[in-house]
């Protein structure tokens, strides 16, 4: 008996030390943005992982006043919280519905909103809608394009979800006296937590992470966010290695700790997706 | 009948129009442009049929066909890794060990970070005198040290790999959520039977998580077919063109202002990834049907 | 009861209106003039500059910058959709044509400064007899700069003026341990710096080249020139000239590294040994001087049109604020603050004031036979970053220079098609 113990004992062990090293794939090279954001100018030219003489803690104030980082910070908060609650209401709502209704028009539909995963963005194009609607260089176009440009995905995270609700609970809230909104929004939609904060959690980071967009949709300086702000400190400052890797550290930070927040929905919240 | 009562199509309105308004209608003008000779250095546009088209087929103005090629072949092999370590470390994951959370963030840590941001730090950890080298020194394997992005031999495979680095995670996390839809009863059966734990993986595991290993294969197939920020941070396309792909290739027809061309790549790289995506998704998803 | 809910739903939908429109920037009073440029065009003094104008016209200056990859794409496409900046920054001499200057550009042949010009700055800001550019930039071309001490160390007693001396001048170099050129193989820009200056040659040699591929009916396919210049970069590689994995070596680098002391010589802008000076004091200006490239024994010297200049769009609705401001940098007190703080920069665009003219400047132009305009800011369609990306297939796949030049019409050719 005390031999099978043992021997799990070991399996466990084998199996920790496994993962163990795999991390370390992914661990080094983070290790190497913090450990360099916190060198000096000249020890950072090198690029090693050795470790500074002195932790240069200085180098985030520095960067942050640089790089005008708390009000970069504030844009991308704004941006991609909003977009967020577009995307995840309209996507939830509209999923909601082709999911539970499956006519051929919805069968259709969905197909439409699963090409989104596919097709091109054209910035040119899509600049010439904003600026026909007014909406060029303003944060409500680039938040609602933003919000956009997250639907395809959501409709199809959500899609499976809906499936695994029984159709009984609508009819018995219907019973009940619901309206079409409160069962949807008081009844179905909590169920979808984990759904819900998966997408929140995932098309934050499309946004905020998206430098591409806010180059074209947004002109002034002043409203882009903490991506675009390091790609635009790196072009003015590119050899100050330390700063880069500070400001990079900087705009990490913040989706990490969303992440962190959210991550126990993550899995199953990615469930819908995976049921086909 | 309340279906259409309480299943109305208020509800689609909204997603409806943001995403026609603002998404197909911008995508559906690019794809009228494609036809077109539009080219911001040029006053006046006229329709030339499929003249850029045909173009892109005789990789006439641009390296069109080579970078076709890569692409597939990016796809191809980021595919097939990012799925199996995604599996494997949901494997790993799943359950057993008390640190899995832990384990868990870290893996998909990668996927948070902007390709942006991925492509400045590989730069530098790939030099020829950079950390990776350093490490294989380290162990004596000196003689792997390679220059990895600038060298024909390692260039696109180096890009592949970064790829499959910060994906790897993320194909575990939906992995995950199909294992966890897996009833424990099937695996108990399965041990008092004396079915060994390879069986149960044939047996079991696999054909309960083939919708979650449809997804991702799709998904990833999408992802391979679009790429373009991984390989732009970390190459540019270089050495000598040796990893453009047809986005990189998008990129340059744009700065050079040829709308026209832009447009048409655009168009051929959505046509294959369409009829790829629905073909694959119909053959993986027609086998579950048929057992 | 639906009332309710209607109510209820525009509500929310209101106040998420309210939010999003409350949001948007409103400036109250003065004009706001819009700059577009590249991150590494505007630096501290422009942004000093422009602050000190803001509080003395009352204007607001806003700043579209945008990282220098992708500043010619969003340029482009902002000009397309009609919403470019009011002042837009372009390189000037040819680069002026590709963005259709009559439709975009605002001529200011009758602005005041005009008349200031240095006769260079006039002729790389002025196209079709209209001038389109406040240019505060400066002249220069890329030599290749040397190390003096280094070529005395050698033993190197002449500067090398073709290219069986300066192959030479490696070997030496070589043989007492240092690397003969830093050459940023990584940045495909820089590879094509070489034959951007090469082609001066061909046009000093043929009058009207330049012209002839403007107007498509010249190609560079068939210059043996060139062609032999390319194939004699693969050999200073293959010799060991580049030192080791050159493809990897970066131009963010190139200060540092040529202030290490281990290379010898490195293409660059006249300069450069400031910046290389700020990393190692102990190198001054003095240590380097610079020749002309000497592929294919050339002798010339390519130079640009003046730089970098700023458009103003035709469509601007703040005209007058535009030249106002434009006015206010063209102060001799602004320029001189300019040319100060901009140590990268040579001669000052306008007489009213020097500039800087660095010593490699002058030097280099002695050793010329001849400047003219380099392929970047003389030929229509040429983009550095394609010609040097088609010149890492020399060192990794083996092409030669004569599939360069094919590669570089073949890019270049779609651009005139009508």
């Amino acid at each position: 008996m005390n031999n099978v113990k043992t021997i799990k004992k070991i399996k466990r062990a084998v199996h920790f030390l496994f993962v163990a090293v795999l991390s370390f794939l992914i661990l080094l090279p983070i290790y190497f943005i913090i450990i360099n954001s916190l060198k000096t100018v000249e020890e950072s030219r090198t690029l090693s992982f050795a470790l500074p003489e002195v932790f240069q803690w200085g180098n985030y104030i520095e960067v942050i006043k640089a790089a005008s980082l708390v009000r970069a910070f504030g844009n991308s908060m704004l941006m991609a919280g909003v977009s967020v609650m577009i995307c995840v209401l309209t996507g939830a709502m509209a999923s909601y519905v082709l999911s539970r209704r499956q006519t051929k028009l919805h069968n259709a539909l969905y197909v439409y909103f699963f090409l989104g995963l596919i097709a091109p963005v054209n910035y040119v194009t899509t600049l010439f809608t904003l600026k026909f609607l007014h909406l060029q260089n303003t944060y409500t176009g680039i938040i609602l394009e933003f919000g956009t440009l997250g639907i395809p995905f959501l409709v199809f995270l959500y899609y499976g979800f809906y499936d695994s609700i029984p159709k009984e609970l609508d009819e018995a809230a219907v019973i009940d006296g619901c309206t079409p909104f409160q069962l949807f929004f008081r009844v179905i939609f909590p169920l979808l937590k984990p759904a819900t904060i998966t997408g929140l959690v995932l098309n934050f980071l499309g946004a905020w992470n998206d430098f591409v967009t806010p180059l074209y949709l947004l002109s002034d300086n002043k409203k882009l966010g903490m991506t675009n702000s390091i790609y635009n400190f790196f072009g003015e400052h590119f050899n100050d290695w330390n700063m880069i890797f500070a400001d990079i550290v900087l705009t990490v930070i913040p989706i990490v700790i969303l992440y962190l927040c959210g991550q126990k929905y993550i899995v199953s919240g990615t469930a819908g997706a995976v049921k086909g | 009948m309340y279906k259409k009562k309480y299943y109305g199509s208020k509800f689609v309105i909204p997603a409806f129009i943001l995403y026609t308004v603002l998404y197909i209608i911008p995508t559906l003008a690019g794809m009228i442009i494609s036809f077109t000779n539009w080219n911001i250095t040029k006053d006046g546009i006229s329709f030339i049929g499929l003249e850029n088209y045909i173009n892109i087929f005789q990789s006439k103005g641009g390296p069109y066909l080579s970078s076709i090629v890569h692409t597939f072949e990016f796809t191809i092999v980021t595919v097939i890794f990012k799925t199996l370590l995604g599996l494997g470390l949901a494997l790993l994951l799943n359950k057993g060990l008390k640190s899995r959370y832990v384990f868990r963030t870290i893996f998909f840590l990668p996927y948070a970070l902007a390709p942006l941001i991925i492509g400045i730090t590989f730069v530098s950890v790939l030099k020829p005198a950079g950390p990776f080298n350093a490490i294989l020194t380290l162990f004596g394997l000196d003689s792997l040290a390679h220059s990895w992005l600038t060298e024909a031999s390692t260039a696109l495979g180096s890009t592949m790999a970064v790829e499959i680095w910060r994906m790897a995670g993320w194909n575990m996390m939906i992995l995950l959520a199909g294992l966890q839809m897996i009833p424990e009863e099937y695996y108990e059966a399965a041990s008092i039977d004396g079915a060994s734990k390879w069986m149960q993986f044939w047996k079991i595991t696999l054909p309960f998580l083939r919708p979650s290993l449809t997804t991702v294969i799709v998904l990833n197939t999408i992802h391979g077919l679009r790429v373009f920020d991984i390989i732009y941070a970390l190459t540019g396309g270089g050495p000598g063109g040796l990893t453009e792909v047809i986005n990189t290739q998008v990129f340059k027809e744009f700065g050079l202002g040829r709308y026209g061309m832009a447009n048409a790549l655009n168009v051929v790289i959505f046509v294959i990834t369409v009829a790829i995506a629905l073909g694959m998704q119909r053959a993986l998803r027609g086998k579950e049907r048929n057992e | 009861m639906k009332n309710k809910k209607a109510l209820k739903a525009a509500a929310i939908a209101s106040a998420m209106a309210a939010v999003l429109l409350g949001s948007t920037a409103v400036y109250a009073e003065g004009e706001t003039i819009t700059i577009a440029a590249s991150a590494g065009w505007v630096k501290d003094i422009d942004k000093e500059l422009a602050a000190k104008y803001e509080e003395e016209s009352g204007n607001t200056i806003e700043w579209q910058v945008s990282p220098d990859d992708q500043y010619e794409n969003v340029l482009g496409s902002k000009l397309a959709v009609g919403e470019g900046a009011d002042i837009f920054y372009i390189r000037s001499g040819v680069t002026i044509q590709k963005y259709q200057p009559d439709k975009y550009m605002m001529d200011l042949s009758d602005q005041e400064w005009v008349s200031h010009y240095n006769d260079w700055a006039m002729e790389g800001v002025t196209y079709n007899d209209k001038v389109l550019q406040f240019q505060t930039w400066s002249v220069d071309g890329w030599g290749i700069l040397y190390n003096k001490d280094i070529f005395e160390e050698a033993g190197i007693t002449e500067v090398p003026t073709d290219f069986a001396s300066y192959k030479d001048a490696c070997e030496k170099i070589l043989a007492i341990g240092k690397t003969p050129i830093y050459e940023a193989g990584a940045a495909q820009w820089h590879l094509g710096t070489w034959l951007s200056g090469l082609t001066t040659q061909t046009e000093a040699d043929n009058p009207g080249f330049y012209a002839g591929l403007n107007d498509n009916s010249q190609t560079l396919a068939g210059q043996e020139g060139l062609a032999t210049a390319l194939d004699q970069m693969v050999e200073l590689n293959d010799a060991g000239y580049f030192g080791d994995d050159f493809m990897a070596n970066t131009w963010e680098d190139a200060p540092s590294k040529m202030a290490t002391g281990d290379y010898a010589m490195c293409v660059t802008y006249t300069t450069f040994p400031a910046e290389v000076e700020a990393i190692n004091p102990e190198m001054t200006t003095d240590t380097f001087g610079m020749f002309p490239i000497p592929l294919n024994d050339n002798t010339t010297f390519g130079v640009s049109a003046g730089g970098i200049g700023r458009c103003v769009n035709k469509d601007t609705k703040v005209a007058d604020a535009v030249y106002d401001y434009l006015n206010f940098l063209a102060r001799p007190e602004n320029l001189t603050a300019y040319y100060e703080a901009r140590l990268d920069l040579g001669p000052c665009s306008f007489n009213d004031i020097p500039g800087n003219v660095p010593a490699s400047y002058e030097e280099v132009m002695e050793r010329a036979s001849s400047s003219g305009l380099t392929a970047e800011d003389g030929i229509l369609y040429w983009d550095n970053t394609q010609v040097g990306n088609l010149m890492q297939g020399m060192f990794v796949s083996g092409t030669s220079g004569a599939d360069v030049l094919q590669g570089i019409d073949d890019l270049r050719q779609p651009s005139f098609a009508e």
